[in-house]
């Protein structure tokens, strides 16, 4: 934050560069400093690059013509484009598309949709969400008691209502997934299955997780159980979708197919914000054969400037062969990132697919407990980087109990070859620096403490 | 006119709100006119559907604005960056703030402005060590967006339907409008009791519109209210928090409504008038002493979305300040107000269908009632807004109604906020279609009455 800022920022005691340009993955601040973008943005919505002539365009062109209409009595022909081209590349038996603006918007009609689609079939007891419980799903409170993490809730406790959730199938509580399935039934018990309406997730996980996703046998286990109780699956997909994980949706490469999609980012990558909301065919089926209403939205939701450049960055995404380029390149970009970091003894597992990777880290005294949080070992993380000048988003849930220090690690889809290999390597020396310092300190300190319950 | 065109259901991949709506297909806009693929030109009288365009489609300087800035930096998370658009956008917007107003949180919508309010204004309290401060107090009739924390803040069953499971228990009073409380004071009493009920020190906030839009067309709550409500922030200790999406960036003739109301608010939101339909942005900004409890407190005020103060929406929103500046926008709102609003109150002085034309500023409401006893919210089953809407459109003209019946609150009403940019001949035409329909629509209901059978009343 600069002297006489007048922002309320999220954290008054960071100093926040005043960033003037970026181009493609470069991004550089009033003072003539150029950074790495390895993170899309710092929260990977610029998944196509910076600067985007093309894209720019395409916004431009549109607002010429039409910026705004509201989508609850009027349409417009880019949202009409959009929504067809989006359920073209979405996995099978998606039918219907409804946009929003951002992420959490979509997370929240999602969830309106999953229970209006019970209420239309006549079963109004089920409302109920369960929900792993290290996610995260958005900042509005609804989205909030999607998750089960106390660090973040707090202090709006009182207003969430109260769903249940299950621990993380990680390395480190449940590799194979059973414990997860386990603590779902009891959910599902507990709430009484005829009462829940849908089971939230994301497939790939991003800051809370970074790029961790359930065993397979978590999938089939949450499939079967479908199946048996009759709640919907909801995908958050808000940062998966559109090609981040080297698929148009990580759906296309989950063991079961999801009733409901959201997504956001990489729809409008940067150069517009929406998000959209889509459902298969049974679950529209539901409301067309029921009340034939499903009112209330947002300002935003399908405006003809955002739709165009959504259908923008389809057609980039599309003609560049992006998805499968994340997906050939991402495989070898984990190998690099794990080499690179192979030997530092405060990295515990480098995971993900595509261009959507995280690092855990974990006390190098036992190589397994949460490293002690009062070392602030992801900020440290991200401040070494951000002085080589690559950005990087690293987060500490710890006391939410289920994991620690983490990074997540997301370029462009557009960084050329040169420029991958100087984010490992700048984000190596980074991580490196960071473990000696803490290696230092740690000589000098108690036991590990263990992972546990959330305190 | 042409054949207008229209998109339906079974033609559309959108998942419609409503399924048996025919939607129009507006292809092009310029100034307040929308156009079809078939050359339909439509009086856009309600800021692209949602008083959102104030300033008109299509003007050059925003298009040309957002352009600029994209190309430079569109997008950058705002919890690790910076950009020279938020940081002025954030100092222009205080200098058009109430006194007193020294800090901006920016977000992309008015939802998610009206969230961001109830989490700072609950915030405010922890950071002041009082944590049983939870508890919020509104006016039922509202509308503060559509997730489920500001569905809560509103107490309509009607918006609420099925949702009710996900909402939180938040304390409501009734509206003071003409039909149930002119002078302010039943509603003051139901704020007493309703403090009474939370409890002692449990209430953090009062969360209201100064004039209301979709929920009740430019109602405002008498002057008595107001200055009850202040007396009660003075002894009860709760911030009160003011929707100003509508409202905010000119609506009413002044930056804010605030400026208009005998006290000072604690926290505003506002958003539609800060993109004008170039950008979808929203801001929270709070007076000082608000903003101090965070500087002496926790020194965080974390959670946000994606886009909150990215360049781009930044940018446009500082071309629509200097465009409403140069332009005299709001000045012109101010004083061409009063007009328009005796005009549209002479126009549709002999219906019989309309009980009260009220407004300020270019944010207009036309209120209906059954034209038996003049006074009764009309039969539901007549779709009144509904037929409003659709006769207007079939004049070339959009405008907004509801009906919120079933609330128990108000009944039938229209929405008409123009952009500030409407020639006084625009504003005429405006006048006179909206004039016209409401005579063809009245015609059909005072027949439909006449036949009991018809209505089933």
């Amino acid at each position: 934050m600069t002297v006489h800022s007048k922002v309320l920022a999220p954290e008054l005691n960071r100093r926040y560069p005043v960033v003037v340009r970026a181009e493609g993955v470069w991004i550089e601040d009033s003072a003539g400093r150029r950074y790495l973008d390895a993170m899309s943005g710092g929260s990977l919505a610029a998944s196509l690059g910076h600067g985007r002539r093309d894209l720019v365009e395409a916004a431009r062109r549109q607002a010429e013509r039409l910026s705004y209409v509201h989508n609850e009595r009027l349409t417009n022909p880019a949202q009409e484009r959009l929504a067809r081209e989006l359920v073209a590349v979405a996995p099978e038996g998606f039918a219907r598309v409804r946009f929003v603006t951002g992420g959490a918007e979509a997370n929240e009609l999602a969830l309106r949709l999953a229970r209006s689609y019970h209420v239309e079939r006549g079963e109004p007891q089920r409302w109920q969400v369960i929900s792993p419980a290290q996610a995260y799903h958005g900042p509005t409170l609804q989205t909030l008691a999607l998750t089960g993490r106390p660090g973040l809730q707090r202090p709006f406790d009182p207003y969430l209502p109260s769903h249940l959730h299950i621990p993380p199938s990680t390395q480190r509580f449940d590799p194979s997934g059973e414990a997860a399935l386990a603590a779902l039934d009891d959910a599902l018990a507990e709430a009484g299955a005829e009462n829940v309406a849908a089971f939230f997730c994301e497939p790939v996980s991003a800051a809370a997780l970074p790029a961790y996703s359930p065993p397979p046998r978590f999938w089939e286990g949450l499939a079967e159980r479908r199946e048996e109780h009759g709640f919907l699956v909801c995908f958050d997909e808000i940062v998966t979708g559109m090609g981040r994980t080297g698929s148009w949706f990580a759906a296309d490469e989950t063991p079961l197919l999801p009733d409901i999609v959201a997504t956001a980012k990489g729809l409008g990558a940067g150069y517009a914000a929406i998000g959209a909301v889509l459902c298969r065919q049974h679950v529209y089926d539901a409301v067309a054969e029921g009340s034939r209403r499903l009112t209330l939205g947002h300002t935003w939701d399908g405006a003809p400037l955002s739709c165009a450049v959504g259908v923008a960055v389809l057609d980039a995404l599309r003609s560049e062969g992006l998805v499968e380029h994340v997906r050939e390149r991402g495989a070898r970009l984990r190998e690099e990132l794990e080499e690179a970091l192979a030997g530092i003894e405060i990295v515990r597992e480098v995971r993900g697919r595509g261009f959507l990777l995280g690092v855990e880290y974990a006390d190098p005294r036992d190589g397994e407990s949460f490293l002690p949080p009062e070392l602030g070992v992801a900020r440290r993380i991200d401040d070494a980087a951000l002085e080589s000048d690559l950005v990087t988003l690293s987060t500490q849930p710890t006391h939410d109990g289920y994991a620690g220090d983490q990074s997540l690690f997301a370029p462009p889809f557009t960084s050329s070859d040169r420029e991958l290999a100087e984010m490992v390597s700048r984000f190596a020396v980074a991580v490196h620096r960071v473990a000696g310092e803490v290696e230092d300190e740690l000589a000098a300190a108690s036991a590990p403490i263990e992972a546990g319950e959330p305190r | 006119m042409s054949e207008p065109v229209f998109v339906r259901e079974p033609e559309t991949s959108v998942f419609l709100r409503e399924l048996d709506r025919p939607y129009p297909l507006i292809q092009r806009a310029e100034g307040v006119w929308l156009y079809d693929p078939a050359g339909n030109a439509y009086l856009d009288a309600v800021g692209g559907g949602a008083m959102v365009t104030s300033v008109g489609h299509a003007v050059p300087e925003l298009v040309e604005a957002a352009r600029e800035q994209a190309a430079r930096v569109s997008f950058l998370y705002n919890q690790q960056f910076t950009t020279s658009p938020q940081e002025d956008l954030a100092r222009e917007l205080l200098a058009l703030a109430p006194d007193g107003f020294t800090r901006v949180h920016f977000v992309t919508g008015g939802a998610e402005a009206n969230e961001t309010a109830v989490r700072l204004a609950r915030s405010y309290h922890v950071e002041r060590g009082a944590p049983q401060r939870w508890q919020v107090v509104s006016p039922a009739q509202a509308y503060h967006g559509p997730t489920v924390a500001t569905l809560s803040l509103t107490g309509r069953p009607g918006l609420h339907h099925h949702y009710t499971p996900y909402l939180t228990p938040h304390l409501h009073i009734p509206p003071s409008t003409w039909r149930f409380d002119p002078t302010g004071e039943a509603a003051l009493e139901a704020l007493d009791r309703a403090l009474e009920e939370a409890g002692p020190g449990t209430v953090s906030a009062f969360f209201c519109e100064p004039v209301s839009a979709a929920a009740l067309p430019g109602y405002s709550p008498p002057e008595r209210f107001w200055q009850g409500l202040a007396e009660r922030r003075d002894e009860h200790g709760f911030l009160i928090c003011l929707d100003e999406v509508v409202t905010g960036m000119g609506r009413t003739g002044t930056w804010f409504a605030a400026e208009q109301l005998p006290f000072v608010p604690d926290v505003i939101t506002t958003a539609k008038g800060l993109g004008a339909g170039y950008a979808p942005i929203g801001a929270v900004l709070c007076r000082d002493e608000v903003y101090q409890a965070f500087a002496e407190g926790s020194r965080a005020f974390e959670l946000g979305h994606t886009w909150d103060g990215a360049p781009l929406p930044c940018a446009v929103g500082l071309a629509v300040i200097r465009y409403l500046r140069d332009h005299a926008l709001v000045e012109r709102v101010r004083d061409e107000a009063p007009r328009l609003l005796a005009s549209l109150q002479a126009a549709l002085a002999d219906s019989e269908l309309v009980a009260q034309v009220r407004g300020r500023g270019f944010l207009l409401g036309i209120d209906y009632a059954d034209p038996r006893d003049g006074r009764s919210f009309l039969p539901p089953e007549l779709g009144v807004a509904r037929r409003i809407d659709v006769e207007a459109l079939a004049r070339g003209l959009v405008v907004y109604s509801t009906q919120p019946t079933r609330d128990g609150y108000t009944g039938d009403q229209t929405l008409i906020a123009p952009a500030f940019t409407s020639t006084d001949e625009e504003l005429s035409l405006v006048v006179e279609r909206m004039a016209e329909t409401v005579t063809a629509v009245g015609r059909e209901v005072l027949s439909r009455l006449a036949s009991p059978a018809a209505t089933g009343t």
